[in-house]
């Protein structure tokens, strides 16, 4: 479902921010890319969404060439970024009304589908007020109801834990799990280890731009000790 | 105080940094900053001229010393006015409000730090209109040790009141008309105001000045002129008195400032505490209409949603709203600024009313028409306009194409608004016949949409993402520049054009020498813009 092929990033020449990444996500997975701050997370996934050009190497959403079809490839996936920041004068509606423009989900699902996601999260009440009122966690699930209007076949997250209150953590991991259940693809990226515990089928983790280490969660843990130590191993060899 | 000067240290060397980002790099950057030096000479240029004048025409009534006290209230009355709005934004619209609260600092220290770095700016703009008229008045009245004192002090303190008298006003009039209306419906009124007394005062002194027993008056006593500004605002007596030599109103001049400062420093803390605060909150009261699903076309989102950008962010809808009505305004003002102007209106519309003006007629209604798109670079900011937001649309499933063409729509919607009322307004006063109209408009269209192309390139090879203030998306912005720049050599060349053929040609010729002008320029356009939609494709949002 998600391709990385000798993925490189040089920040204006000077700053090598992601390293030949290579690895393959296959559809039903739930991906988590793991790794300390500043391990260039945020980087990879600003290449896989069309925000960065890559300096070398492919970017693959379910076999389209990202950088050749962008279009195509970027109807395949949803993408919630670590910040909040979308156009907030508008009222929640409104920016819901747009994605599903934007993606072509018809009047009856879109109805369907904001209730079924924003009515759990709280803030279908909210949904009419300006999005400039919405708390940092209400703007997250906002924009989390909105990525999943057109259910992507990939959904694609950039730390989306941090700043949830506990329950809706369990709320969106549960909705991550029934995305993959339904046939979609989750990859989300997180500098915090012990989400990935029960939730990721597999992970990698990347440290200074490289993978350093990718599989299931048992199969890392079998190479010894609990997963904490072994990402703390793993990012302090290195 | 050191938390004051540490927060404008920090806000300016944001400023700069902005503003040399902005610059670009290598090549472009150097010619850049050789404009800048340019413009900022040109105004040096005007000021040194304007003080001569002035000086001349007040040294022959003996008065030479009001050269200074010309220069000083009109350099004190635009740093009022410009305040009023900048200072309206910096106080209460600048995005990172939120965050300096959170800052173990005191509220009134924000304001403060606000204060000076409009001060900062306002004084390198008093210098250069100060300064020359300084150098002219001392070099040639002579020059006592007071004198010079009084200049430097003049020099540094010129600012302050004008910039304290606009955040006192700001203040006052936030906190109590501020509250209780949407701060966007807020922000354009007040924006009018302002314009509203720029021209009133401007009707109101052409008026008085037109009468000529006016001027006699003022002239009667020695020190008329002086008095008869001075009652409207003192420290310009003493200022001036101070330039003169007056030790006692230097020392007027000084305490008057410092007072102010005091005084400011004292009431602005309650008040601002209250602003402040609220209008980081203001939003939460704005409620939408409840649940609604109408579907549209992509390119309709799209547009919807950059109309929506304008609408909804104060200091873009000002944008829009002047460039529509701008026009009109300037009639306004003329025609309220008395009886001689009137006067002159008339003479020039009687005489493109007279029959051998008839030929000339559709270009006039081409130069009416194209006035909107030719003051408004509007489409010089479409991508600049969405800041922080633009990655939204960048991962969308949008192509590049789409996009810039729901751009380019929305700034054309803007502009055509702007341009839609103009014939019937031409139909009242002049003589235009249909074919005048149609002419007019055939060269109009390739001429806006030149425009609209050109200065969207403009804006995808230089686009400026990083702003915290609206204000900075699109009054600090170099693009802005470049897109009135290229207008001036397209009047220019329009000029040449009519001048070097209109002797030897008929004018239809002429006009359609024009119109192949002007469709060649917008193939132009639009060749330009096609090869800017890779370039946009690849825009990175790092
Ligand atoms: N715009 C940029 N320009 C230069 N270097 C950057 C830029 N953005 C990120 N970096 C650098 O790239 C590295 C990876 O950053 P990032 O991908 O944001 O890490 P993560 O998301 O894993 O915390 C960091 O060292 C960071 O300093
Ligand atoms: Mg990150």
């Amino acid at each position: 479902m998600l391709r990385l092929v000798d993925l490189t990033k040089n920040y204006d020449g000077k700053k090598l921010a992601v390293d030949g990444i290579n690895l393959d996500v296959s559809s039903g997975e739930i991906f988590g890319f793991i790794g300390p701050n500043g391990a260039g997370k945020t980087t990879t996934i600003k290449m896989i969404t069309g925000m960065l050009l890559p300096t070398s190497g492919k970017v693959f959403v379910d076999n389209v060439d990202v950088r050749n079809r962008p279009v195509e490839a970027k109807k395949r996936f949803a993408f919630v970024p670590d910040h909040a920041e979308i156009f907030d004068s508008i009222s929640g509606f409104d920016y819901l009304n747009f994605i599903g423009d934007i993606y072509n989900v018809s009047k009856n699902l879109r109805q369907k589908r904001i209730e079924q996601f924003t009515v759990p999260f709280g803030i279908y009440e909210d949904l009419g007020k300006a999005i400039s009122s919405f708390s940092h966690g209400m703007k997250q699930k906002l924009m989390i109801s909105g990525a999943l209007l057109s259910k992507p076949k990939l959904f694609i997250l950039d730390e989306p834990l941090v700043g949830l209150d506990p329950k809706s953590a369990k709320m969106l991991k549960d909705i991550m799990k029934e995305h993959c259940a339904a046939g979609g693809t989750v990859f989300f990226s997180s500098h915090v280890l012990e989400v990935v515990e029960n939730l990721c089928d597999r992970i990698a983790i990347i440290q200074d731009g490289r993978i350093i280490a990718m599989g299931t969660v048992a199969d890392i843990k079998a190479q010894g000790g609990s997963l904490e130590d072994i990402f703390l191993e793993l990012t302090e060899n290195e | 105080m050191s938390n004051v000067i540490a927060l404008t240290r920090v806000e300016l060397k944001n400023y700069w940094r902005r503003l040399i980002e902005n610059m670009g790099a290598g090549k472009r950057k150097g010619l850049i900053i050789v404009a800048l030096i340019w413009l900022v000479f040109t105004f040096i240029f005007l000021s040194v001229q304007l003080s001569n004048t002035l000086y001349l025409s007040l040294g022959q009534m003996g008065l030479s010393e009001l050269t200074f006290t010309i220069m000083y209230l009109i350099i004190s009355m635009v740093i009022m006015f410009l305040s009023f709005s900048a200072l309206i934004n910096l106080f209460y619209y600048s995005k990172n409000t939120g965050f300096l609260l959170t800052l173990p600092i005191k509220e009134n220290v924000i304001i403060l730090a606000r204060i000076a770095v409009q001060y900062v700016f306002s004084f390198l703009m008093s210098t250069v209109f100060l300064l020359p008229a300084l150098i002219i008045y001392f070099s040639r009245s002579g020059l006592t040790i007071v004198g010079l004192l009084g200049g430097v002090i003049v020099l540094l303190l010129a600012p302050l009141a004008p910039l304290l008298i606009a955040s006192i006003l700001v203040v006052l009039v936030m906190s109590t008309v501020g509250r209780s209306i949407n701060r966007r419906v807020m922000s354009v009124i007040v924006n009018f105001l302002v314009i509203a007394i720029i021209i009133g005062l401007q009707v109101l002194i052409a008026r008085q000045s037109a009468s000529g027993d006016f001027i006699t008056k003022l002239l009667l006593s020695e020190d008329g002129l002086l008095y008869y500004f001075g009652l409207r605002f003192p420290p310009v007596v003493w200022a001036t008195r101070m330039i003169t030599g007056s030790f006692l109103n230097l020392v007027l001049f000084v305490g008057l400032n410092l007072v102010i400062l005091i005084s400011v420093n004292l009431l602005a803390r309650p008040l601002v505490r209250n602003t402040l605060r609220s209008f980081n909150q203001a939003e939460s009261k704005v409620i939408h209409r409840r649940a609604s699903y109408q579907g549209r076309s992509v390119i309709g989102a799209l547009v919807r949603r950059n109309l929506q950008i304008v609408y909804k962010t104060p200091a873009f809808l000002m944008n829009a709203l002047l460039l529509i009505i701008l026009p009109l305004f300037i009639v306004g003002i003329n025609l309220l600024s008395g009886t001689q102007s009137i006067e002159s209106w008339r003479l020039i519309i009687d005489s493109l009313n007279r029959p051998e003006m008839q030929p000339w007629l559709p270009l006039i209604v081409a130069a009416v028409l194209i006035s909107p798109a030719f003051i408004g670079t509007f489409s010089a900011t479409a991508i600049t306009r969405e800041g922080k937001h633009l990655w939204q649309i960048k991962t969308a499933p949008v192509s590049a194409q789409v996009d810039l063409k729901a751009r380019l729509i929305s700034c054309a919607v803007i502009i055509g608004i702007g341009i839609i009322y103009l014939p019937f307004v031409l139909i009242w006063m002049l003589p235009v016949t249909v074919m005048d109209l149609l002419w007019g408009i055939l060269i109009v269209l390739p001429t806006v949409y030149a425009m609209l192309t050109i200065d969207i390139c403009i804006d995808i090879n230089r686009p400026i993402l990083n702003w915290t203030s609206p204000t900075h998306a699109v009054k600090n912005n170099l693009n802005i520049m470049i897109g009135l720049a290229w207008r001036l050599l397209l009047g220019f060349l329009i000029f040449i054009v009519i001048r070097v053929i209109s002797p030897v040609v008929t004018t239809l010729t002429l006009k359609y020498v024009l119109l192949l002008l002007m469709v060649l320029i917008a193939v132009a356009g639009h060749l330009l813009f096609r090869k800017s939609i890779v370039k946009y494709q690849q825009l990175e949002i790092k």
